[in-house]
């Protein structure tokens, strides 16, 4: 029931062609009455988009993530949220779908704060979608919004009007909560623009310029004799692999068979699916680029990854490890190279792509050594501040040489207060975060990517 | 004369840290510049992440002197402010009273030896 100043919220229409769209009930993640800003998530559902078709198997839309397709509601305007009663079942209606899509659904109501003048009957709801493609089906997790082990998390306006674009994340864990936000869904990139964002993270393989190189570059031959090796040798160790190991070890292969770079989309929009192209921005870190790696000894493939997984490695997958892997160097000049050959790989493939690199904090006022004398050179091999300052300088002829745009940390965090916005140097805070969140979106709208490139109309 | 050297405070979120490794033993001379040892500071506790928030500093001795006494060993975790070590400025001399202050030292971000 309305009462007083409380505006009803509804779905408003959606237009799928040719498909059912049906969806479960509300879960809220606001408390009722609670005051949210405009554009922040307080409730969400999943929806389901298959055939109306009878002939034939029934074809469900965006199957690969149909256990995580969510729609998230937004608030349309700043106010106190309500909650409507009669659009919360409960139990599993909350999470599989038992609804069809009818567009005057109230999912809500906002009461606005000040005076809202002309006052509408009812507002339409600002919406955008969510999705995870799960690493695999049985790694199921209704607690949440992109709860679980997902290979891919992304998210998009529903409110796209034109064709939009798409920024894929690619960096390692100093941008997770920059990209994915507070609330793992994505709300806060997406607040003001309608483009799509799309997260990878580095559970286990890490995404630097060489591992991303080789997965541009293998064929599926390739690929093959890397798992016919393994799965050869690691029955020849002395511990015999266990469940866990098999799981560590599924999660290794996929990483190394599959390239985010490579990867089209479809997303939902009011008007329609909208097919996308491979990604107009990549977003990469250059925390991820370690001076060593590990490389196989005889196939020559690079696994890298972040040093505090490897004591969680399992035994047996441990015991391959060691004797088919060496040490891997990387100099400053190895680094440069491969990101030379990333850059080159990408632009042969979509010559239009904006490669945007998030560089390192390389100043910290609180300590220094004034005589380098006792190390050995060079010196970025051991002092990770100098290490950062030639990596950024690195970036820098990387930049001018090859147009790639520097994210640049390393002044943001230096203008928060270096430590206290960065405490190990690595690692964001929420104001750092937020900063960076918003120097990404400005170097996305500078460079005209579309979908970035406007404020969203809702 | 004495001096000490205490667990510095490397950062706003920093409150403890292990004592990773030794470079001099007890009752040798320690030059200026010359490293003392190196520290692992983990920040999980007060500024925890998905991966952790570790790094690692190495203490190098700002003026000369003779490391007379370990206090803690390597492992230990010391917290801010912890006395690691007693230094002096001759071989033999005896401590009379309270150290007079601490010895200047320069703290430098380390990058760790890599494992494999």
């Amino acid at each position: 029931m309305v009462t007083g100043s409380k505006i009803p919220v509804c779905l408003g229409p959606i237009e799928v062609g040719g498909y059912n769209v049906s969806r479960s009930s509300i879960r809220w993640l606001r408390e009722d009455g609670q005051l949210c800003s405009k554009g922040e998530i307080f409730a969400y559902f999943t929806i389901v988009i298959s055939s109306k078709e009878n002939k034939g198997p029934r074809i469900i839309l965006f199957n690969e993530e149909q256990q995580d397709l969510k729609v998230a509601i937004s608030a349309p305007i700043a106010g106190q949220v309500h909650q409507s009663r009669d659009d919360t079942l409960g139990g599993w209606s909350n999470i599989r779908q038992t609804l069809r899509w009818d567009e005057t659904d109230v999912v809500g109501y906002i009461e606005p704060q000040g005076d809202l003048q002309p006052k509408p009957d009812k507002i339409q709801a600002s919406l955008f979608m969510v999705a995870g493609r799960r690493v695999t089906p049985l790694a199921e997790d209704h607690s949440g919004l992109l709860t679980g082990w997902f290979d891919r998390t992304r998210a998009w306006s529903l409110e796209a009007e034109a064709p939009t674009g798409t920024l894929l994340s690619l960096g390692i864990c100093n941008l997770r909560s920059v990209i994915r936000g507070e609330s793992s869904g994505f709300s806060e990139i997406l607040k003001d623009v309608a483009g799509q964002v799309v997260s990878v993270t580095d559970n286990l393989l890490v995404y630097n310029s060489r591992v991303l190189s080789e997965l541009l570059s293998r064929q599926p031959d390739g690929y093959h004799a890397i798992a016919r090796d393994f799965a050869i040798n690691i029955l020849k160790g002395n511990v015999l692999p266990s469940g866990a190991d098999w799981t560590f070890a599924g999660e290794f292969l996929r990483c190394l068979q599959f390239c985010h770079l490579t990867e089209n989309y479809k997303i939902l929009t009011r008007k329609g699916i909208q097919s996308l192209a491979t990604p107009e921005a990549v977003l990469l870190s250059l925390e991820a680029e370690t001076s060593s790696t590990i490389k196989h000894r005889k196939l020559g493939y690079t696994f890298a990854y972040q040093g505090y997984r490897r004591p969680q490695f399992p035994p047996a997958f441990r015991e391959w490890l060691q004797p088919n892997f060496e040490l891997l160097k990387r100099n400053l000049n190895d680094i440069r190279e491969d990101y030379v050959r990333l850059v080159r790989s990408i632009r042969a493939r979509a010559p239009s792509t904006e490669i945007l690199v998030v560089n390192m904090m390389s100043s910290s006022a609180e300590f220094a050594l004034h005589r380098f004398a006792d190390f050995e050179a060079p010196i970025g091999d051991t002092a990770p501040g100098v290490r950062a300052q030639d990596l950024n300088l690195m970036l820098y002829d990387l930049a001018r040489e090859h147009d790639v745009t520097i994210v640049d940390a390393d002044a943001i965090a230096a203008k928060l207060g270096g430590r206290f916005a960065m405490p190990d140097g690595v690692h964001t805070n929420g104001i750092m975060e937020t900063e960076l969140r918003n120097e990404i979106l400005r170097i996305l709208k500078a460079k005209n990517v579309p979908g970035f490139n406007a404020t969203k109309a809702n | 004369m004495f001096f000490t050297l205490q667990l510095p405070k490397l950062g706003p979120y920093m409150d403890c840290g292990v004592f990773d490794k030794l470079y001099i033993p007890e009752n040798e001379f320690v030059a200026a510049n010359q490293k003392i040892l190196d520290l692992r500071v983990d920040l999980s506790l007060t500024f925890a992440h998905d991966c952790p928030p570790v790094n690692y500093y190495r203490i190098v001795a700002g003026e000369r002197a003779y490391l007379r006494k370990l206090v803690v060993t390597v492992g230990d975790t010391l917290w801010v402010g912890d006395t690691i070590a007693l230094f002096s400025t001759e071989t033999d001399e005896v401590p009379a009273s309270a150290p007079k202050r601490q010895l200047i030292v320069s703290v430098i971000g380390i990058i760790p030896e890599e494992i494999w």
